[in-house]
């Protein structure tokens, strides 16, 4: 039983401090050494400690080779004209997906609420098995939007294979190296337009998107293993 | 529902040998209309029974297995983010002397383990709100909370709900009649949903054939009137809106005593506190404010009603929903005890409890949600306080 204790613990930690670094404008050192200052201060079990820690270096081990993950979704000329349609930013300055979010809470102000939806960190175990590890808040009756984990091995097709027992899990994270995050994210912001925007991100660029507000509702959609997103403006009150 | 051995092709959990068209959706839909009943995991003769599901699990079954007894294919996205979608064509479970059922069971569980109300936003997309497109098959979902099956389009443009919950277990379905503001989208990630078919599962949703992000428009507290009005085919009379009202109500309570004994049941086996856990999966937090919501519904429908009151044949009904709705004065144990005519509550074996007492308790905090609470307590027979953590 101890097991979903330590992972919510210790996801509830490292997703917390995760959670938005690329908007909140916070670098990957910067985060790196407050995930270390937090697990070190923290009166997490030792096992909770090994993962939280585990994930931490991995995380650093990530930045080694960010330069290929920055580059971001290029926003498309066809791009540019369903941005224009929906009054959202566009132009030379917005090359890529970060740009227009990052153009959109410019002119919304402080997000009111910002909630992570889900995260799925892709790592290799130190005998270089392929991990995956997924994170998601649960507001099933009860749940209140407890935070759960859950990790994975892979099998021979490449899909995921929950794991469940603890040596595993640790076995696993000890000494992790990620290579892929994702996430899901939800930030609401207040007047004077009430902007709601749905992010999907992937290494910390964003890949797929929704914003709502009160005159307009905009979709970019990227597929996996594509580097293009098809973006629509699919509402406009003038 | 019943089922012939489908036969499995070079290890894939089935073989897809026919395609979802129009022709096929319309077929699915009349099947759950008909074949997706609330005893579809607890009646013996039931091809799916004693299958342990919570509220997504349900909803992934119905479609699912559907697609197995019909040999169409089936995918849902990979939640833990790889490309590959997790589908029929999966060759895990491939063993030799496995039956095919083994196998269909298998791959249920595994996308029980791997589905919830916030992964089957991306294997569902939003749809126009006419009776084109809302259909039973479908499902309405509180994005990351609950997940409801659409197993009817009344013709009064009511939904006939049904949907699992949690904690997962082999149980009988509940059913509602449509639904309350509470589970109106608040975001296009949730709402009226249809499953997407496999060649769609990478597809943007507004590039799919009934796509509308129109129901994300509609104003929250009108959400559950508008999408009623929109597929109804007859006018409600007020009869039948109030009995709606009232049953939803009378169901809700029920399902809290269901719910209240799994976990007075619980925590007789376990005998010690609750764990976080096991209090998230037994407490009734959600279920209580939804409860509270639907009392509130049907206040604010008699209320706005009490001037026209002569409108309503049903009189006994009427005064009875009155009564529930507006009588603040404590009954006396024998009146509390004794069942109202349209709905007779019993909390626990002999004990009944009317509604009026249900709502009035709940408006004096007397009902809690605490799951290491015995019955009396959960119900507000007596105060307690419970020594166990909350969590």
């Amino acid at each position: 039983m101890r097991m979903p204790l330590i992972f919510i613990f210790c996801c509830l930690v490292i997703a917390a401090l995760f959670f938005d670094r690329k908007l909140a404008g916070v670098d990957h050192k910067t985060m790196t050494s407050r995930i270390e200052e937090t697990v070190s201060k923290s009166e997490m079990l030792p096992e909770a400690k090994a993962f939280a820690q585990a994930v931490s270096s991995g995380y650093k081990n990530r930045d080694e080779g960010k330069s290929q993950d920055s580059a971001g979704i290029r926003v498309s000329a066809e791009n540019q004209v369903e941005l224009q349609r929906c009054g959202l930013p566009f132009g030379s300055d917005v090359k890529t997906m970060d740009d227009v979010i990052q153009g959109l809470s410019r002119e919304s102000g402080k997000a009111e609420k910002r909630a992570l939806i889900w995260r799925n960190v892709h790592f290799k175990s130190p005998d270089g098995e392929e991990r995956r590890l997924r994170v998601w808040r649960d507001f099933s009756i009860g749940l209140r939007g407890k935070l759960r984990a859950q990790l994975y091995t892979l099998d021979e097709e490449g899909l995921p294979v929950p794991l469940e027992q603890e040596q595993d899990a640790e076995k696993s994270l000890e000494g992790a190296k990620i290579h892929e995050t994702q996430e899901k994210v939800s930030l609401t912001f207040g007047e004077p337009k009430h902007l709601s925007l749905s992010i999907e991100m992937k290494n910390g660029s964003v890949r797929s998107f929704e914003a709502k507000d009160d005159s307009m509702a905009f979709q970019c959609f990227t597929a996996p293993g594509s580097e293009s997103a098809d973006c629509k403006c699919l509402g406009r009150a003038d | 529902m019943s089922a012939t051995s489908i036969s499995g092709a070079y290890g894939a959990v089935w073989e897809s040998r026919n395609q979802w068209t129009p022709e096929t959706e319309a077929k699915y839909s009349e099947w759950v209309r008909t074949q997706w009943n609330a005893d579809v995991f607890t009646n013996p003769n039931s091809f799916l029974y004693n299958l342990q599901t919570d509220c997504a699990d349900a909803a992934y079954t119905m479609r699912a297995t559907y697609s197995y007894l019909n040999q169409l294919p089936f995918a849902v996205r990979d939640p833990s983010g790889g490309s590959k979608p997790i589908s029929n064509e999966m060759t895990r479970w491939d063993h030799q002397g496995i039956s095919d059922k083994d196998k269909f069971f298998e791959f249920l569980k595994y996308i029980h383990n791997l589905g919830s109300s916030t992964t089957i936003s991306e294997d569902t997309y939003p749809v126009e709100i006419n009776r084109n497109w809302v259909r039973a098959g479908d499902v309405l979902l509180r994005y990351t909370h609950h997940v409801y099956e659409i197993k009817d389009v009344r013709n009064t443009g009511l939904l006939h709900l049904i949907a699992s919950t949690v904690p997962r277990a082999v149980r009988k379905l509940n059913e509602n009649l449509h639904f309350n503001s509470s589970v109106s989208p608040l975001d296009e990630n949730g709402g009226i949903r249809a499953f997407r078919e496999p060649k769609d599962l990478f597809t943007p949703a507004w590039k799919i054939t009934g796509y509308s992000n129109e129901q994300f428009k509609f104003p929250r507290e009108d959400y559950p009137d508008l999408v009623k009005a929109r597929l109804s085919l007859v006018k409600e009379t007020p009869d039948d809106e109030l009995r709606n009202l009232y049953e939803r109500v009378c169901r809700k309570v029920k399902e809290r005593v269901d719910s209240v004994n799994e976990a007075i049941a619980y925590q007789e086996k376990v005998n010690r506190c609750m764990n976080a856990s096991e209090f998230d999966d037994y407490s009734t937090t959600s279920r209580d404010q939804d409860l509270r919501a639907e009392f509130q519904n049907l206040k604010s429908f008699v209320a706005s009603r009490n001037a026209s009151r002569n409108q309503f044949r049903n009189v006994a009904l009427w005064n009875e929903a009155v009564k529930v709705t507006m009588d603040q004065k404590p009954d006396s144990t024998a009146q509390m005890t004794k069942s109202f005519q349209f709905c007779a509550v019993n909390y626990k074996s002999g004990f009944a409890l009317n509604l009026k007492e249900v709502r009035r308790r709940f408006d004096l905090g007397l009902i809690t949600d605490d799951p290491n609470l015995k019955l009396e307590a959960r119900w507000g027979d007596e105060k307690a306080a419970s020594t166990c953590p909350r969590y």
